[in-house]
């Protein structure tokens, strides 16, 4: 009898939860109003656009806060169909897979459109990054600029580049290439996480709050103190630490923190050895993912090298260098033909693209192997923390 | 609605597992080789003296001298390809009129008529000639040049012209031709102008292509074939009129007589071509190519038709023109 009940119990709070939320459909999301919408339904149910619309026939002037709603609802409204309800698309994932495709198509027209698009491309990117990094603004512009820009590479390639021309081999190697730097950047990004120095709860934690409170002009002075001290190692700077009490201190997160930890802005937290905020992986790399950001960046490199070899080589007149393996080694000798076909010009266009980012890249490692005067850290992180503190602070 | 899919005891979604076979799938797909170069069986170039033919005119079979040896030249495969070989003929008086050669220190083991067809390109055959004799006299074989030349208002017809070329060159007594385009010139020297027992793919090699082979089919730019062999699958087809086409159907042509065609090592094989205005494409040819195993032996040799204008003797090359 008492296990019946307790059965019968559980299937009426079970009908009772499913009745007042049953589960979205792929198709079907929740408003910014907290109402169901399902995704056929975009062009229904607008009042601001129809006020707006209103408010135009009748000449009359259109309120800021009207149009604010109408622009609001239109993002809102923009969404694709995905596990556990549609998911909205930001214009920072749409606009670069638009821009990109139309100023490469137009700069293939003829060599000097390729100049003066290359140009602006880089001149606006530039002072995109500039911008944001000036002001730690979060994005993800630039990431899906680097999944767009890497998308229609590899489309140009298969279908613009004469694939006749190339090797199988050659392309096993490329894809080869490709496959690993893309799985390196990958890892990149999904160990960033570990790099937080996330708030632990523990009684220390308590009393630093505690001190910071009562003291605070006295923490300050602490903190600079601490921030000359020149530490090797996170390994000394807990022992530091746990000794004088006195080491590092976020004021943002309100933690003591060890050595070479940097609060970072965009992703609001503190990052263990943190070398920079890479806009173009939209995280921070730091002490868990820097070897692998270094090796995916070596990796791309070679990548778009191996591809603009291939690429220019089979579009240009090459010349032919000598033979390894009986394997012709050609160099491109004369490509003022490549604009008389369009998707010459393409492949053309797509290779100086690659140029640049081979270029940015490279410059990018060089600046971290400058940073390496400052401590072999830079390069390779710092592996010899396990995860398992990385787990405990989560689980704490 | 089953969102879920249970696959070694793993929970998966299943539009989360189309998404993975799809770029498997697409993966696997890129690495596929048929949409890319061919390597291809070739001679070795120490088996190249006997896969030659050795075969000459009756006129050079009657010298009285030693025979010229040729391992040489295919293991040292000089490149030849420099300035002065394609600006101006050097030592001309060594080639007897009508463009013919022959070495007077040794006897030579094969005979070559060189066809060239041609119409309207001036400039690429001043520096085909050129280089043409710089490069041959090296080879020690006996050589004569003849140039087809179509003259006349219709679309080119490369192949006609061949089969032209093919009957003047049977009254020389010559027993191997070689389909020779103007545009192309041979980089190295261990490309020997001459005849294998199998007809043979020249430019194999050509820097258009990155100096690979784009299908193993591809049969064109210079050919080297046997008269008699020319004569047996009834020369090429006299149909194919404007640019492409008529060189996949010699290759269906020997095929239909399983006759198998073979190719010299890829760095004896370098050609590079001279830079042109592409030609206007023949739009009949890929109707033409289908229906063509049902000409094969009505369309050809037998059934050339042509009007033979002038017969030149210059001192390069034997100057043929005709109407078609």
């Amino acid at each position: 009898m008492t296990t019946y009940d307790y059965i019968a119990v559980a299937q009426r709070a079970e009908e009772e939860e499913s009745r007042t939320n049953p589960s979205t459909l792929c198709c079907e999301y929740i408003d910014r109003e907290q109402q169901r919408f399902h995704i056929l339904g975009i062009c229904c149910n607008c009042v601001d656009l129809d006020s707006a619309f209103t408010s135009f026939i009748t000449c009359q002037r259109v309120d800021a806060s009207n149009r604010r709603n109408m622009l609001l609802t239109f993002q809102d409204r923009l969404r694709i169909p995905w596990r556990g309800g549609a998911k909205r698309i930001s214009m920072e994932a749409i606009i670069p897979g638009a821009v990109y495709p139309l100023v490469l198509g137009l700069a293939a027209l003829n060599e000097i459109t390729s100049y003066i698009m290359l140009g602006s491309i880089v001149v606006f990117l530039g002072y995109g990054h500039q911008y944001v990094k000036r002001n730690h603004i979060k994005t993800k512009f630039f990431f899906m600029w680097l999944l767009w820009s890497v998308m229609y590479m590899i489309a140009g390639l298969q279908f613009a580049v004469p694939l006749l021309e190339l090797l199988p081999e050659e392309n096993l190697i490329l894809v080869v290439m490709g496959c690993l730097s893309g799985y390196l950047l990958w890892l990149t990004r999904k160990h960033a996480f570990a790099c937080h120095d996330l708030p632990s709860r523990t009684d220390d934690d308590l009393a630093d709050i505690t001190e910071a409170t009562a003291a605070e002009e006295e923490e300050e002075a602490a903190a600079h103190t601490a921030l000359l001290i020149d530490n090797d190692s996170p390994i000394r700077s807990q022992k530091t630490r746990s000794s004088s009490h006195q080491t590092n201190m976020c004021h943002v997160c309100r933690k003591y923190v060890s050595a070479r930890t940097i609060h970072c802005h965009v992703c609001n937290a503190c990052i263990m050895m943190q070398s920079h905020h890479s806009y173009w992986l939209d995280c921070c790399v730091g002490q868990y993912n820097m070897r692998f950001y270094n090796a995916g960046m070596i990796m791309g490199i070679l990548t778009l090298l191996f591809g603009v070899y291939l690429t220019l080589t089979a579009i240009c007149h090459p010349l032919l260098i000598g033979r390894i393996w009986n394997i012709p080694v050609t160099f491109p000798d004369d490509c003022s033909e490549v604009f008389n076909e369009y998707t010459l010009g393409l492949s053309y266009v797509l290779s100086l693209y690659a140029i640049i980012m081979i270029i940015y890249q490279f410059c990018n490692l060089l600046v971290q192997v400058l940073k390496c005067t400052r401590g072999p850290y830079f390069i390779i992180g710092d592996m010899s923390q396990p995860f398992s503190k990385f787990y405990k602070k989560l689980s704490a | 609605m089953m969102k879920t899919v249970k696959i070694f005891q793993r929970k998966y979604h299943l539009a989360e597992l189309i998404a993975k076979i799809t770029c498997c799938i697409l993966l696997i797909y890129s690495i596929l080789p048929h949409r890319f170069a061919s390597h291809y069986d070739y001679i070795r170039p120490e088996d190249i003296p006997e896969a030659l033919v050795n075969q000459v005119t009756t006129n050079i079979s009657q010298q009285h001298m030693e025979e010229c040896h040729y391992e040489s030249i295919i293991e040292e495969n000089r490149y030849m390809y420099i300035p002065q070989f394609s600006d101006e003929v050097l030592k001309p008086e060594e080639i007897l009129p009508g463009g013919e050669y022959y070495p007077e220190d040794c006897r030579a083991r094969y005979s070559t008529a060189i066809i060239v067809p041609y119409r309207q390109r001036e400039q690429q055959l001043h520096k085909f000639l050129s280089y043409m004799h710089n490069y041959l006299r090296h080879q020690d074989i006996h050589y004569r040049i003849f140039l087809i030349e179509q003259y006349d208002q219709k679309p080119f017809n490369r192949a006609k012209l061949f089969n032209i070329g093919s009957m003047i060159a049977a009254e020389f007594e010559f027993p191997c031709l070689i389909l020779h385009d103007v545009d192309l010139m041979p980089l190295n020297l261990g490309s020997l102008y001459a005849c294998t027992q199998l007809p043979r793919h020249m430019c194999a090699a050509l820097d258009m292509w990155r100096f690979h082979l784009p299908y193993r089919g591809l049969f064109g730019g210079v050919v080297a074939i046997r008269t008699q062999q020319y004569r047996t699958i009834n020369g090429m087809s006299n149909m194919y009129e404007g640019w492409g086409g008529e060189d996949d159907d010699l290759f269906e042509r020997l095929k239909s007589r399983n006759i198998d065609i073979c190719r010299f090592a890829p760095h004896l094989n370098e050609y590079t071509m001279l830079r042109h205005k592409p030609e206007k494409k023949n739009e009949n040819r890929v109707a033409l190519l289908r229906s063509g195993a049902l000409r094969f032996n009505t369309d050809g040799l037998n059934s050339l038709v042509y009007t033979e204008k002038d017969r030149r003797i210059h001192s390069l090359f034997t100057h043929i023109l005709v109407q078609t």
